[in-house]
């Protein structure tokens, strides 16, 4: 793999998956000096298998100044992007009015917190390490919420969905996420992570991703970064 | 002269019928009925019936379980949150009390007052399956919907089953003095709040537990006319009692109630039979073996034992079938669905992150 790093001493350093790409994009931009590489770019995860250790250019990364974290191993999408064949849906104690499908088998809250919890602790892994190696301090990125509109994403679903395959319910996919991210921001509070939420203007009512800040069907695009940026300079 | 025991099968004699054997004495004579593999096997009771389904299931065995945990839920949550112990969700049944008020819950027929217990602000408990979830229910309606789903899978269990084994493990409830509506554990130990002038202490005697069982069984025969049954004496001791007599006494009681209502419910019914469990494991020919090191709880070996002879008496094809490796015929399938759905979600997850890094140069 090889790492963006502009060599500047206090440049703070930005980790994370595919979601990081559209923040190094309009860093680069912005000529805002960003350090980092999204994880997936090279042929190998930058840490070892037990995630205690990271990649010693990565390391050297991280302790130059403060490190963003845009980590999601894609929990959310893993779990509620495609309809299950066996539809289930789950009531988010928090918002009792997001709409439940009577249809679906109900799996009680906790439960899907349970499995969430154990999908996302590659995330917490990551996470627990960038803070320990870290110079400065670390704040998370919480990720954007979902796209509302089952017709757009399937624009983008490509050959792996089978004839029969449907979109979850955008209600599902918005618990799914909103679960995700209370978990998340619980860590991030438990850990001394610091917490970057989504910008506002990007949300619309509902709490969906407004259709101006989506590149595909679960990732934001530049003009979103643009905004998350704006964020993270209140942190440099 | 001869007599009645002048020309006794060994069976009948102790000398012959167990002192001659020691611990591999076989109790079990002339077994009413058979199971085969096909045959649909709910199981009830209290921490000793999932070890019997356990066994049942790994040797083939067809234990019905009708509220299945949801296929995305990871093996370990599905655990935790007590999926496939028991056929249903119902935890515990420990009384026959118990059980013939669930069959009335699941069917409409009685509504208890007391119907949930809460802990704190975020925490619901059901009173009559306090330990399913080991942090209660999130809110009142998750509660009501869990449970309607629940009752839907008990009642599919009861009218689909083809046997029902269910082991009696305590005379010692806890009631509501008003409706009468008891509880598998006391108010207060693992949610709710014990208060004496709402909750009283009750230990059946041999007359109810008959009374409540073959009220359940005729019940129960409304929506499965050619069910057949079998009875066990969870060899179990207490851990604790409600009573002030000693728990040794206070266990030994219980044990001997259960027996006896099992004997007079076998004798007047066919197609319920007593598989001796309790004896296999308590009786004098094991000297205690096959108790763990806390003297209540029964040891792995002492399963083994009990379900070798299940096996020989109960079933005709249980060794053949299991040795034909179809052990897990009805879960192959929906684990198939699920690797499919999983790797369909992964490949589209995946691809979706290249197109994003491609921007990037990746």
């Amino acid at each position: 793999m090889s790492p963006l790093a502009n060599g500047l001493p206090h440049t703070p350093a930005l980790i994370g998956n595919s979601s990081s790409a559209l923040i190094f994009i309009a860093a680069e931009e912005a000529g805002f000096p960003l350090n980092g590489a999204p994880f997936a770019l090279g042929p190998q995860p930058p840490f070892n298998a037990d995630i205690t250790e990271f990649h010693p250019e990565i390391l050297q990364l991280l302790k130059q100044g403060a490190v963003f974290s845009i980590v999601n191993t894609g929990a959310r999408d893993l779990l509620t992007l495609i309809q299950h064949p066996q539809p289930f849906d789950f009531i988010l104690p928090d918002r009792p009015d997001l709409p439940l499908d009577p249809n679906a088998q109900l799996i009680s809250f906790y439960a899907m917190r349970d499995a969430f919890k154990r999908h996302l602790n590659k995330d917490f892994g990551i996470l627990t390490l960038a803070k320990s190696c870290a110079a400065g301090k670390v704040i998370h990125i919480i990720s954007q919420p979902p796209l509302e509109s089952e017709e757009i994403i399937l624009t983008y679903a490509p050959w792996q969905l089978k004839e029969s395959d449907r979109i979850s319910s955008p209600w599902l996919r918005l618990k799914a996420y909103l679960l995700c991210t209370s978990l998340l921001i619980e860590f991030c509070k438990e850990n001394g992570i610091e917490i970057i939420y989504p910008p506002a203007i990007a949300i619309d009512d509902k709490g969906f991703l407004k259709t101006d800040y989506y590149s595909n069907a679960t990732h934001a695009n530049v003009a979103y970064g643009r905004l998350v940026l704006e964020k993270m300079k209140e942190w440099v | 002269m001869t007599h009645p025991y002048s020309d006794a099968a060994s069976h009948r004699l102790w000398r012959r019928g167990v002192s001659a054997f020691e611990a591999n004495a076989d109790p079990i004579v002339n077994f009413p009925f058979r199971i085969s593999p096909s045959d649909k096997i709910v199981t009830a009771g209290g921490c000793f019936a999932p070890l019997i389904a356990n066994r049942l299931q790994t040797a083939g065995y067809n234990f019905l379980v009708t509220e299945k945990a949801h296929p995305l839920l990871p093996e370990e949550t599905a655990a935790l949150f007590n999926y496939g112990r028991h056929s249903a969700r119902y935890g515990s049944v420990h009384t026959a009390r118990q059980l013939l008020q669930l069959l009335r819950r699941a069917y409409g027929r009685f509504e208890p007052i007391e119907d949930m217990w809460f802990e704190g602000d975020n925490k619901l408990v059901d009173p009559f399956r306090p330990l399913i979830q080991p942090d209660g229910f999130a809110c009142i309606e998750e509660y009501r919907l869990d449970r309607a789903q629940h009752f839907a899978a008990v009642r599919e269990a009861f009218e689909t089953m083809d046997v029902f084994i269910y082991i009696f493990s305590m005379t010692e409830c806890w009631e509501n003095r008003k409706d009468g509506a008891v509880f598998p554990l006391c108010p207060g130990v693992a949610g709710g709040h014990f208060d004496e002038s709402v909750h009283a202490f009750r230990n059946q005697d041999v007359g109810e537990v008959v009374a409540d069982m073959t009220l359940f069984l005729e019940e129960l025969r409304e929506v499965n006319k050619d069910l057949r049954v079998i009875l066990a004496v969870s060899p179990v001791q207490f851990i604790a009692t409600g009573s002030d007599d000693h728990v040794l006494c206070a266990s030994t009681y219980s044990k001997a109630v259960h027996r006896a209502a099992c004997e007079a419910i076998t004798k007047c019914d066919p197609a319920v039979a007593y598989f001796p469990s309790y004896e296999i494991i308590a009786g004098p020919q094991t000297r205690g073996r096959y108790f763990d090191d806390d003297l209540r709880s029964v040891t792995d070996a002492g399963v083994d034992r009990i379900m070798d002879l299940f096996f020989k008496h109960v079933t005709d094809e249980g060794a053949q079938w299991a040795a034909s490796g179809n052990e897990t015929r009805v879960e192959i399938g929906v684990k198939s669905e699920q690797v499919n759905y999983a790797a369909r979600a992964q490949s589209l997850t995946k691809s979706l992150c290249d197109a994003v890094l491609l921007d990037l140069g990746g």
